[in-house]
């Protein structure tokens, strides 16, 4: 009997892992296609993204730029590895993952940093001056981004008791209480972390014609067939794990308490719902956008410094 | 026993090579000095061991040495943690310089085709010759002896045997560089050093006063709080701790290179032998945090009163604006050396928050925290030695094969030197602070420290801890930066020189030292219970011990699961969905193969179709500008460069480039002059031109404006006493009257 259940934890803990994995190319399917109709275009279907990756995996043959290393063949791997282990360490449906025990929420950040530095290792591999550029954009961007990540696990810390994801996200499906003032100053900095970790615009345009202004684009120029099917699919993964950690942190809205086959059934189409709805609500945001200038991104994160600290005061004081 | 013999070996070591003085670059004699330090390093790390492990405190003392003196020694855990650290360095690095010295002893002979320079001959006899490999042993052996001394005296006779033997390092290897900047920096290394000794010395002179002994057991007697003998009022004994926290602190400081004291890091680390940087940097550096410790939790005890918190607070604001300032100058440096030197800077910061953090939680009496700060600031000090030691022998090695350790010319490294290059790679993510590395794992206890500041019960301090978090978090940011520019830009893509491009692999005895430090690095990642329960060991502390596969659990309030940690569980984890992943797209790539036709032509015929009406397709635009690569059969492939055709080396990007948009945002501290010098064909037409040259200068801040004021402010004043030294014989009659006046008035008066 026992042996049952936590069976069951397991599988419920394998499929949540494998929803995200296995949805994450739907989800960036629909922000495309939300993109293109407010652009007045019909846009690709929704399920483009995934025969995108079907035809690029099916690419046999390998293309290495004859200057780069080993690092420039190993990097995707390491990269999709990373990126999608961090998929089972959180909660998606279900309050909390029986493998979140394993490591906390800065196991995750620290999970994807080793992802971005095998990419921006991999991109200054090829010798080109684009990924030389991307690289160090990106990893400008995620240096001053790391602050501001810290203080707002700081303050969910804070009000939800715990920086391991099961525990903050368990925390607030346990209180019945609308979103508390101080958790909104930290989904403020969340959410601009995402749009900036995401290449959405304001701060990056992956959809530009010029290599130039590209920021995750320019980094992975050189990739060709599987690997870039894996670099794809793991930025793919990368956005719907931030997704679900701000989702359930707003909303633990009929998020399963409790392993029964109604409750993981509601779970899933309400997380499925969520989802959808803050990947249409981000993009329409994105559409109203134009380009910033990369050292504009600075002010934005300085912004986002600010709020956290206005919600720091307010929980002291 | 073993402390005899380790000391033994130890000064055999040492009067070896001073015995055959005259016969330079001998290879036997070379190798019996260091495989002496190597054995006397074991033995050490054996002692070390067997204190921890057997919790028993060794002592021994000689007494009546030096009149009123006695020599004595006292080896207790915290001690044998330090020499544990030293010891494995010094082992290390032992192991590394036998093949150092030898390749420079060679490169005498080998081949000019990477056209070296008579500096760098003059440099390789340095390392070979018999008074350096004397000064190598001398070194280790004081600092072994720094921390085993249980008498104020010994320890700072033994702590300035330590820092001269330093000094000689970076003096000698003047013929690198031009003499006037070497000469330049070794002195103002001296003098700070220097004055950090004074500091240190008018600590234990402190101390004395109040004890009458040199003894540190009667320091730590008569200095704990609870006791207030000896006629002392508690005001008074308050008084005594708050000097001597900061007296310490300033030269224990100075030592650790904390902002604005770290000058003389950047200036000397570069300089010396990279053999003795890497002991510098590894175990020398140490020492400062030893002495801190000893202070801390020993002689001058933190107590459980708030009275005390202040030096905590001191701590963690000194040691957080240490670690952002010492990785901001990390980034913009293009030298790997003074990278690696700057970034020592950014590790110390951390270790003293960490620190800081360990002495506030103790000064509120939160004996857990405290726990759970020493573990966080001990084990970030062993993995700094790690790693650092592990990065600066792999700058040597790059040293020693390209005779620059210029990153602008370096680049390509990892074809020519694939293990050193593997090797460097885990130094940097574990530096970096990634998982599944050492450094992660002290990272992580440093920021759930920090986290757990939440129960100290003052919100003024809460909220300034808050803030001097996220100095912590950007240091963190920016040191994975330094290390991405250090390792992208030397190691990979193509040679920017001849000088890497001809580089070859380093003998077998270099790389054995640093893959040693690299495993190391990887087992205290991957099992940090190994490291934890050591220290808490080493410190006698109260917190359960970790099973070996254990997970790292805090709770708060005994209810919730705040954080865990399970290195292990992610390791697999990684593993296990690695294989995973790789055996799913095996398989589909497999099963595709009778398809893909099919499944191609539907995609681009919706694609086709579905965007029509639009102006551009919606799927990514680099996999379409890609695909034309795909078509051709070869392997490789030139990297596109935009259409050019003839790209060379220099069309990559640059680590000066690399660095620029953190150099852009910070640009208060580094006051960037840009000179853009153009020549042209013509001097009427100015659309031809000639050639573009940009010179980018930063400068220190720091060094400009706070050493600057404080040099001039010195010497103005010591212009002025100059005036008193007349050179005549009455006048100083008249000082000797004048003194001896006072002094009579004094005693009359009682003072």
């Amino acid at each position: 009997m026992v042996q049952a259940t936590e069976f069951a934890t397991l599988l419920v803990g394998v499929m949540q892992g494998l929803i995200i994995i296995a949805l994450s190319p739907l989800i960036m399917g629909i922000s495309r296609k939300v993109k293109a109709r407010s652009q007045k275009r019909i846009g690709a279907s929704i399920t483009q993204p995934y025969y995108d990756l079907a035809k690029l995996m099916t690419i046999k043959e390998k293309i290495i730029p004859k200057d780069s290393s080993w690092i420039f063949e190993y990097a995707p791997w390491i990269n999709f590895i990373c990126i999608s282990t961090t998929a089972f360490l959180i909660p998606v449906f279900l309050t909390y993952s029986p493998f979140g025990y394993a490591g906390d929420i800065f196991v995750l950040i620290g999970l994807f940093s080793l992802g971005k530095f095998f990419l921006i290792l991999a991109a200054i591999d090829t010798g080109s001056m684009f990924g030389g550029i991307g690289g160090s954009r990106e990893i400008m961007i995620s240096a001053i981004l790391e602050p501001f990540l810290f203080m707002a696990v700081f303050l969910a810390s804070l009000t939800h008791g715990g920086t391991n994801i099961s525990t903050i996200i368990g925390e607030a499906a346990a209180s019945n209480a609308p979103v508390s003032p101080i958790i909104l100053f930290a989904v403020i900095a969340l959410v601009i972390m995402i749009i900036i970790e995401t290449g959405r615009l304001p701060f990056d345009n992956p959809a530009t014609n010029l290599e130039l202004t590209m920021v995750h684009k320019a980094m992975i120029f050189e990739y060709a067939g599987k690997p870039l099917a894996l670099l794809e699919w793991a930025s793919y993964v990368k956005q719907l794990i931030l997704f679900s950690i701000v989702i359930n942190l707003i909303s633990p809205w009929r998020i399963a308490l409790s392993i029964s086959p109604i409750s993981i059934t509601v779970g899933i189409a309400a997380y499925i719902g969520k989802v959808v709805l803050f990947a249409v609500l981000l993009t329409l945001l994105e559409v109203r956008v134009a380009k910033w200038r990369l050292f504009r991104i600075p002010d934005m994160i300085a912004m986002a410094v600010a709020s956290l600290m206005i919600g720091m005061l307010l929980f002291y004081l | 026993m073993i402390i005899f013999y380790s000391i033994g070996a130890a000064s055999s070591a040492i009067l070896l090579p001073s015995r055959r003085q005259n016969q330079n670059n001998k290879y036997p004699a070379l190798l019996l000095s260091y495989a002496l330090a190597i054995i006397a390093s074991s033995f050490a790390i054996i002692l070390s061991l067997n204190v921890i492990v057997a919790h028993d405190t060794t002592r021994f003392s000689m007494h009546n040495v030096l009149p009123f003196i006695n020599f004595e020694i006292k080896i207790d855990g915290i001690a044998s943690f330090f020499i544990f650290i030293v010891g494995i360095v010094s082992l290390s690095v032992s192991i590394y310089s036998i093949g150092y010295s030898r390749i420079s002893s060679n490169s005498y002979t080998d081949d000019d085709k990477n056209n070296k320079s008579n500096n760098k001959r003059k440099n390789t006899i340095a390392t070979g010759s018999a008074s350096f490999r004397f000064l190598f042993n001398i070194f280790i052996l004081s600092m072994m002896f720094v921390i085993v001394s249980n008498n104020a005296f010994f320890f700072l006779f033994f702590w300035e045997i330590m820092s001269l033997a330093s000094f000689f390092f970076v003096i000698q290897d003047g013929e690198r560089n031009d003499n006037n900047l070497n000469l330049n920096s070794s002195l103002g290394y001296l003098v700070l050093t220097q004055v950090g000794t004074v500091f240190i010395i008018a600590l234990f002179m402190v101390m004395f006063s109040q004890t009458g002994s040199f003894s540190f057991d009667s320091f730590a007697k008569s200095l704990s709080s609870s006791s207030s003998t000896a006629g002392t009022t508690t005001l008074q004994l308050s008084y005594i701790k708050n000097a001597a926290f900061i007296l310490g602190f300033i030269g224990f400081g100075i030592k650790a290179g904390m902002v604005p004291f770290h000058a003389w890091i950047p200036r000397s680390y570069p300089l010396v032998p990279n053999n003795i940087s890497a002991l510098m940097t590894g175990a020398m550096i140490n020492m400062a945090i030893y002495g801190m410790v000893r202070m801390m939790l020993d002689l001058n005890s933190v107590g459980p009163s708030s009275d005390h918190a202040w030096w905590g607070t001191v701590m963690i604001a000194s040691g957080s604006v240490s670690a952002v300032i010492g990785v901001l100058y990390a980034i913009v440096s293009n030298d790997m050396k003074r990278t690696i030197s700057f970034s020592s800077i950014e590790n110390m910061g951390i270790i003293f928050i960490g620190l800081g953090l360990a002495v506030l939680f103790r000064a509120y009496g939160l004996t857990h925290l405290f726990e759970l700060a020493i573990v966080a600031s001990m084990l970030y000090t062993a993995n700094h030695a790690l790693f650092k030691s592990l990065l600066f022998m792999g700058a040597g090695s790059i040293e020693s094969r390209t005779s620059t350790t210029n990153m602008e010319k370096l680049g390509g490294l990892a074809k020519n030197m694939p293990y050193t290059s593997r090797i460097f790679l885990i130094g940097s993510l574990a530096i970096a602070g990634l998982p599944p590395f050492n450094g992660f794992v002290s990272e992580w206890l440093t920021m759930q420290s920090l986290l757990f500041t939440s129960e100290i019960p003052s919100a003024i301090l809460k909220i300034s801890l808050g803030f001097a978090s996220l100095a912590f978090a950007l240091s963190l940011g920016i040191s994975a930066a330094v290390f991405v520019k250090v390792f992208g830009i030397s190691f990979l893509a193509r040679a920017r020189t001849n000088l890497s491009l001809y580089a070859k692999e380093v003998p077998k005895s270099m790389l054995f030292s640093k893959a040693f430090l690299a495993l190391l690095c990887i087992i205290l990642g991957v099992i940090p219970s190994i490291g934890i329960n050591f220290i808490s060991y080493a410190f006698d502390l109260k917190s359960t011990q970790l099973s070996i596969f254990g997970t790292v659990e805090l709770q708060k309030n005994s209810t919730h699961n705040f954080a865990s940690l399970s290195m292990p569980a992610i390791v697999a984890m990684l593993a296990s969905f690695g294989a995973g992943a790789i055996g799913f797209l095996y398989l589909t790539g497999r099963k595709k193969r009778g398809i893909i036709s099919k499944t191609t032509t539907t995609t681009t015929t919706k694609k086709i179709t579905s965007s029509l009406p639009a102006t551009e397709y919606s799927s990514s635009s680099p996999s379409s500008s890609s695909s034309p690569l795909s078509s051709s059969s070869s392997p490789s492939a030139p990297t596109w460069y935009a259409g050019y055709p003839n790209a060379d080396s220099k069309n990559q990007y640059g680590a000066a480039s690399f660095s620029q948009p953190i150099q852009v945002i910070f640009k208060i501290l580094y006051r960037t002059k840009t000179n853009i010098i153009k020549t042209y064909h013509s001097e009427t037409n100015p659309y031809l031109k000639k050639s573009i040259k940009i010179e980018s200068v930063t400068t220190d801040v720091f060094e400009k404006y706070f050493y600057s004021s404080i040099i001039f402010v010195s010497i103005f004043t010591l212009d002025k006493i100059r005036r008193i030294q007349t050179g005549k014989i009455n006048a100083y009659l008249l000082y000797i009257m004048i003194t001896l006046v006072l002094l009579l008035v004094a005693v009359r008066l009682g003072l």
